[in-house]
């Protein structure tokens, strides 16, 4: 008989957390309250007159008001208001993480969850046999070889439109197809922004943190000189390599359910204190919040340090 | 159903089932934590709201007075609805949800339609003239798999919660019978103990996992829901309804198994349930979870 059918039936009902996630990360008092300033829409964002109105506000007899809701950001005299939730807003050189959802003529349109899709020409990226080739008719006939609607790739966005949307390229060998592994999407606001984006983790696995949310989790990274494009997919990881990635996949999702900043010392941190528990603990409430309360109170320390 | 992946994530999905070990840790046999509430709608007569890893969903009980001919020949005591709202999923914009949300009632119905599921059914019969209708309708809040595993515990709490008024019934005139209301507000409980639930078992690869996700879900061609009712507590439940779901075929040799792993995920599930039923907390009046 099968083996899965005899395997044990595990089944967990209960109660609802009393709190939401980040609320109960608050109510351990391990995250300190932000200073900064929130508004809402509607609240004064400053009462003293000559600053000049920056995105998110408004005037109305000369009183600058708030039109959204978040932390309000001077630069000078340019006062803006930073919204606390976003769709992902693309900046030049950010690395991200998309879906390929069409093939359209001489270039693809890749999901980024931002507001509008975003477009990657076929001029911009490496295809297989030489970086620096022209882009004939043929390459245009076979794009659907190269990428297909549901791919996932990782990109650089190398252009913001006048309209908001991004243009991406691959034109790097770490870029390109991605190949097995779990993809996680979190909300983009977390995603701090860094130098580096690729990490070979010291744990046996690697991440991408797209800055527009998605992160990647593969065994490894790659740096074909194909792009990726040529993806075996007879190879079977290994069970020590998929329960790292599984544990990792359940880290990301808990620090993001907790509102806590996602890169690569998080990251790490949640994976270094979850080793107590099963991978498949994460998904409970109690255990993702003691984690994660955990992971904020190392990270605090270790910051307190560096300023002794 | 909605979402889209590459087909190297696939593999990865169906590999790592094939191993025993999910995407999120869990081996092919583990639920997700559920969390289940009853008593959550004040506008009901019984409710209870149900959430399974990204899947919400709230159902409500409500009990009308029927006047008929002849009560013996009304067979449909329960009318299960299920309504899909356009929020849980891309998929149920417009139209897109009736036929999905058919086929999750029609299961339902089916799985209830016996005498063993509720013996208490009878009781709802208040004379040749009048009996209880109840009104089990389930709103679909947000889709992230095992919706049916879901639907079915949140029926059988929502029941478990349902209070029935008390009524008296009186010989009236052309040997007809009145319905009144008794001194005092009275109310009664059906007793749901053996109420079905169902599991739905997924085929990916070769292998059988219980309580998909999404991305689980379009790596699979076919499932089988087994809907079971615990006749004795301890016991192996009676399958009272099996049904195709995913629009795949399914071989014929494995269908046993995937019936086997059903009843014990039915067998485990309602065991939990019916210990979170016992240890809940009795409802305050008035109090929905909108407050």
């Amino acid at each position: 008989r099968n083996m899965a059918t005899l395997a044990g039936i595990r089944v967990d009902i209960s109660s609802p957390p009393s709190s939401a996630a980040p609320a109960a990360l608050e109510l351990s008092g391990d995250r300190d309250n932000a200073s900064d300033q929130f508004v809402i829409p509607g609240n004064a964002v400053s009462t003293t007159t000559g600053f000049m109105r920056g995105h998110g506000t408004f005037t109305r007899d000369g009183e600058l008001i708030a039109t959204l809701a978040g932390s309000v950001q001077q630069v000078n005299r340019l006062i803006t208001v930073k919204p606390v939730k976003s769709r992902y807003n693309g900046e030049v050189g950010d690395v991200v993480v998309g879906r390929v959802v069409d093939v359209q003529q001489k270039r693809w349109k890749v999901d980024t969850s931002s507001r509008l899709d975003s477009s990657l020409l076929l001029s911009s990226v490496n295809l297989p046999g030489g970086e620096l080739r022209r882009k004939s008719v043929e390459d245009e006939l076979m794009m659907r070889d190269y990428l297909k609607e549901g791919d996932l790739i990782s990109a650089e966005v190398q252009q913001v439109q006048h309209d908001g949307s991004l243009q991406l390229h691959t034109r790097n060998l770490k870029y390109g197809k991605l190949a097995q592994g779990i993809s996680v999407q979190v909300p983009s606001y977390l995603i701090k922004r860094r130098k580096a984006h690729f990490h070979s983790l010291p744990c046996g696995a690697a991440v991408v943190i797209g800055c527009n949310g998605h992160v990647w989790i593969a065994p490894e990274l790659r740096e074909d000189a194909d792009g990726g494009y040529n993806q075996d997919l007879e190879e079977v990881i290994s069970l020590e390599t998929r329960s790292i990635m599984a544990r990792l996949s359940g880290c990301v999702r808990l620090l993001a359910a907790h509102c806590v900043a996602i890169y690569d010392t998080t990251i790490m941190a949640a994976f270094e204190l979850s080793a107590n528990h099963k991978a498949s603990d994460l998904l409970n409430a109690a255990v993702a919040t003691e984690i994660a309360s955990l992971v904020v109170r190392k990270i605090r320390a270790e910051a307190t340090e560096e300023e002794l | 159903m909605d979402v889209r992946l590459s087909d190297a994530e696939k593999v990865f999905i169906i590999h790592g089932v094939q191993e025993g070990l999910r995407n999120d840790g869990r081996s092919c046999g583990d639920y997700r934590p559920m969390y289940v509430e009853r008593g959550v709608l004040a506008t009901t007569d019984g409710s209870s709201r149900v959430r399974i890893g990204g899947t919400d969903l709230l159902c409500g009980v409500k009990c009308e007075l029927v006047e008929c001919e002849d009560s013996s020949k009304e067979t449909n005591r329960l009318e299960f609805s299920v309504d899909c709202s356009a929020n849980a999923s891309p998929q149920f914009i417009g139209r897109g949800g009736d036929a999905y949300a058919e086929e999750l009632s029609d299961a339902l119905h089916f799985a209830y339609d016996n005498e063993r599921s509720i013996p208490d059914l009878a009781k709802l019969t208040l004379s040749p003239n009048h009996f209880w209708r109840l009104y089990v309708d389930i709103v679909i809040l947000q889709y992230g798999g095992a919706i049916i595993d879901a639907a079915a515990v949140a029926a059988k709490a929502a029941l478990f919660d349902t209070e029935i008024v008390e009524v008296v019934t009186r010989q009236a005139d052309e040997k007809k019978m009145t319905i009144d209301l008794p001194q005092g507000h009275l109310t009664w409980k059906l007793d749901v103990k053996s109420a079905p639930l169902i599991s739905s078992i997924t085929k990916i690869g070769s292998t059988n996992v219980v309580d998909v996700t999404l991305g689980e879900e379009t790596c699979s061609f076919a499932a089988l829901w087994v809907g079971g009712s615990v006749q004795k507590a301890g016991t192996e439940p009676l399958v009272t309804m099996t049904r195709q779901a995913g629009g795949g075929s399914l071989d014929a040799a494995s269908i046993n198994d995937m019936i086997q792993m059903g009843v014990n995920a039915v067998g485990r599930l309602d065991a939990k349930l019916m210990e979170r039923l016992a240890a809940e907390e009795t409802t305050i009046p008035g109090q929905t979870f909108l407050a």
